[in-house]
């Protein structure tokens, strides 16, 4: 009997109305599904693009280690080469000094022999000083004693002038 | 004198009465009221002992016109000596020098009763600092105390003088500082020490008596080469400027330091020293009691040291320098 009806109706370009439920639920999970799908279509690009821009940032990476390495690479030729300099100007100054050794140890004694001399000389310098100001100081001593005498001397002529004078009169 | 306390310290300053610097009352008597109220205030017992060194005939000494002036101050310090006008014409071994101005302060340290012993001169006005340590008696025996003296202008009125006057840079000419070893500038206007270091020391030099500048340094070298301590007690004294004085005339010397009325300016005070006799400070002069309160010393040669005694010239110990206040 519902085949009948449903074929009735399909004649005239009907469709049962459970049919029509039924045909716009599959529609929409049908759109349901076509936007989850471009959803994971959409995080599908996201994700290659994600990856793309770490391989170009890993790439960039390798090639500046490379870089490095080179520039490394270059100064240790150049740190080889200073140091291999440094070394011969070391082994010179080595032979430059065993050359020098014996003179360095003559000039040596000469200046210890020099600095004794010149310790007997300052010695003998403030020895002399000493001297001298003992000398001055009995000197100062000797003024004095002659201004006492040179002092008493006039007193006295006075003193003898005065008392002849008196005596003549 | 009547003072009622036994001294705690004998002020010795020597004079005459020849107007050296002016009057009387300027030079002997303002300077002489000021010490006096000063230590009274501060309640210090002292004796004054004036030595009168070659009275001028017929010239009133000075002791008594200052008994005359103010009887009240000279009877309750005042211990007045004076020698016989013979010592100095004995004793002098230069006739330009007409004063034996230490010889005479020697006659007042000999003769000091109390325990310390200020040596100044008689137109120095004592300055506050000086005057608080003696108050207070922060005094070592053994220990020789200098003061700097400081110069007040010339002509400067004298009337109620003050300390603040004293004090204001504005009234000073000359703000001088002491110098170690010997701090010896301007010693004979404050020297402070205890009586027996003075006795030990046999006072000041009485062995060259051909000069009268210089004593004070002498004794200074005396002090250091015996090992005394020499501490500045602190503040100053002051001195009015007057004509006369050594620094105001110096100049007038000075194509003839030799000859001025000071001696030789230049004799070598710094570098010797001196061993005087037991009789100094006329130790043996008999003395007599005038009814007055007058002590005279009357002449006698064996009180006078012989004319020349050059064993009594020596040289100084050599001191290592060491700190002092």
């Amino acid at each position: 009997m519902n085949k009948t009806i449903t074929s009735l109706l399909a004649a005239i370009g009907l469709a049962p109305a459970s049919q029509v439920e039924q045909l716009s639920s599959d529609v929409r999970q049908a759109k349901t599904k076509i936007a989850q799908l471009e959803q994971k279509a959409e995080e599908g690009r996201g994700e290659a693009s994600s990856w793309k821009r770490r391989y170009e940032e890993s790439t960039e990476a390798v090639a500046g280690w490379k870089q490095a390495t080179q520039r490394a690479q270059a100064e240790t030729e150049l740190a080889k080469r200073d140091a291999e300099r440094l070394k011969a100007d070391l082994e010179r100054v080595k032979a430059d000094l065993a050359r020098e050794q014996p003179r360095t140890v003559e000039e040596r004694r000469r200046a210890e022999a020099l600095k004794a001399e010149l310790l007997g000389i300052r010695a003998r310098v403030e020895n002399a000083h000493d001297v001298t100001d003992s000398a001055n100081e009995q000197l100062m001593a000797m003024e004095v004693k002659l201004d006492l005498i040179e002092a008493a001397i006039q007193v006295l002529d006075m003193r003898t002038r005065d008392q002849a004078v008196s005596s003549a009169r | 004198m009547t003072a009622s306390a036994s001294p705690f310290v004998s002020v010795v300053i020597t004079a005459r009465h020849d107007n050296y610097g002016g009057d009387f009352r300027e030079r002997i008597a303002t300077p002489l009221l000021f010490n006096y109220e000063r230590l009274s205030e501060q309640g210090v017992p002292y004796e004054l002992i004036l030595v009168e060194w070659d009275p001028i005939p017929g010239r009133p000494l000075l002791c008594e016109m200052l008994a005359k002036e103010r009887p009240d101050v000279t009877e309750r310090i005042l211990r007045p000596i004076v020698v016989a006008p013979q010592y100095q014409l004995a004793m002098t071994q230069n006739p330009r020098v007409p004063y034996l101005e230490y010889v005479a302060k020697n006659v007042g340290i000999r003769r000091a009763t109390a325990p310390f012993v200020l040596v100044t001169n008689a137109d120095i006005l004592l300055g506050r600092d000086p005057v608080t340590v003696i108050a207070e008696r922060r005094l070592e025996p053994g220990t020789v105390y200098r003061a700097p003296r400081c110069d007040i202008k010339l002509g400067i009125d004298q009337v109620g003088l003050s300390w603040s006057a004293l004090e204001d840079r504005a009234n000073q000419v000359r703000q001088p500082d002491l110098k170690p070893p010997l701090f010896s500038s301007a010693a004979g206007d404050f020297l402070l020490s205890d009586r027996d270091t003075f006795h030990r020391l046999r006072g000041f030099n009485e062995v060259y008596r051909a000069a009268r500048a210089g004593i004070d340094t002498n004794f200074m070298v005396k002090v250091h080469g015996a090992g005394i301590p020499i501490v500045e007690i602190g503040g100053s004294v002051y001195h009015v400027d007057h004509v006369g004085s050594l620094r105001v005339s110096k100049a007038l010397h000075r194509d003839n330091r030799s000859d001025s009325p000071w001696g030789d300016l230049d004799w070598h005070s710094e570098h010797v020293t001196y061993n005087n006799s037991d009789g100094w400070g006329l130790g043996l002069a008999p003395s007599r009691q005038r009814p007055d309160g007058i002590e005279f010393l009357d002449f006698d040669w064996k009180a006078v040291p012989p004319l020349v005694e050059l064993r009594r010239i020596v040289l100084p110990a050599r001191v290592a320098d060491r700190a002092t206040v």
